[in-house]
């Protein structure tokens, strides 16, 4: 980014309309994401974002809400929510028939539609203000995706908050996680159970305003 | 750029791509090169790695292949990048993460074993290994 670019941006912050914070849901496929944003709009909306399933790749299409008012502590804060589709740098249609039962022009549209979403996903890195990084507790942190999503927001210096997903689960390490990670807020919860997700609010509120 | 030379053994050919020429390309030029490499099956080792836009670049690229064609996608092996930040980094415009060196590879020809924050292993997965020995591997 430019001097130009720069000096626009910050007069653009300081007299351009105030707008909340946007803050993205990323993470590989099946980390909980979608869960994550549902557990988010119904406790403080009473609605759901999408459609959840073991099937991995079924956010195929990037989600936004506006307005959402996060009340945790006594203080709230208003933020945008995207959920977006899981990054993945490989995407077997096979997989999908063998392992998951799929007819094969089902799995064909499915991975293509999939592919699309990653796509997408990446491209609204930029128009996010901030991340919230879903990962599955019971699996692996150091992988590829997970290290080039935490490296794109070192690069822009935007924030980032990682949510080691599934502790609910009896194989779950989120220590892992967070020795993955140090160098940013960790947050432990199980979003479909509920777990510890006040915890959660109380850390969106700290970092994203 | 010249095209990868042809393998004259059977197995898997693995090509070194040093710093030096890595600076000398612009995103687009690396990520054409590596996937030239890549969807001809060959493995390739980047002395300095690529930064997190140049890797959006390639995931993107490597999306597009996967919907045109039969390609299964890639599988890909680095550290954690090296965070640099400084406010006189971000003011002279530096870049704030290092690049690290990294292996990119078909997702059916490497296989990632085990990895962690300072150790990587990895199979190779020769062309012609039986269906069952490459799903395992």
């Amino acid at each position: 980014m430019g001097l130009t670019s720069r000096l626009q941006g910050l007069l653009k912050r300081v007299f351009g309309k105030k707008r909340n914070p946007r803050i993205g849901i990323y993470g590989p496929p099946n980390a909980g994401k979608t869960t994550l944003a549902n557990r988010i709009l119904r406790d403080f909306t009473g609605d759901v974002m999408g459609s959840v399933s073991p099937v991995p790749h079924e956010t195929r299409r990037v989600r936004r809400r506006e307005g959402v008012v996060i009340q945790a502590n006594g203080s709230q804060v208003t933020m945008d929510i995207v959920d977006t589709p899981g990054l993945a740098t490989k995407i077997d249609f096979e997989e999908f028939i063998k392992v998951h039962g799929m007819a094969s022009e089902e799995a064909k549209r499915r991975a293509k539609e999939a592919t699309e979403g990653v796509v997408e996903a990446i491209k609204w890195i930029d128009d996010c203000d901030g991340i919230l990084l879903v990962l599955d507790a019971t699996e692996d942190p150091y992988t590829q995706v997970n290290i080039v999503t935490v490296g794109n927001m070192e690069a822009r210096g935007k924030p980032m908050v990682v949510v080691a997903n599934k502790i609910d689960l009896p194989n779950a390490a989120p220590a892992r996680i967070k020795s993955a990670f140090p160098q940013h807020p960790m947050v432990q919860i199980s979003a479909r159970e509920g777990q510890n997700i006040d915890k959660l609010y109380e850390t969106l509120a700290k970092h994203f305003t | 750029m010249p095209p990868p030379p042809p393998n004259p053994i059977d197995g898997l050919q693995i090509n070194l791509i040093s710093e030096d020429m890595l600076q000398n390309m612009t995103p687009m030029e690396k990520v054409g090169l590596i996937m030239e490499n890549v969807i001809g099956g060959h493995i390739v080792v980047l002395e300095s790695g690529l930064t997190p836009d140049e890797y959006n670049k390639l995931m993107e690229r490597t999306m597009s292949e996967i919907r045109a064609t039969n390609f299964p996608g890639i599988e890909v092996g680095s550290y954690p990048y090296k965070h640099k930040f400084s406010i006189f980094r971000k003011l002279l415009n530096r870049p704030l993460t290092e690049t690290r060196m990294t292996l990119i590879g078909r997702s059916d020809r490497l296989k990632t074993i085990k990895r962690d924050r300072d150790f990587i292993s990895v199979g190779l997965v020769s062309p012609d290994a039986p269906q069952g020995k490459k799903a395992k591997a």
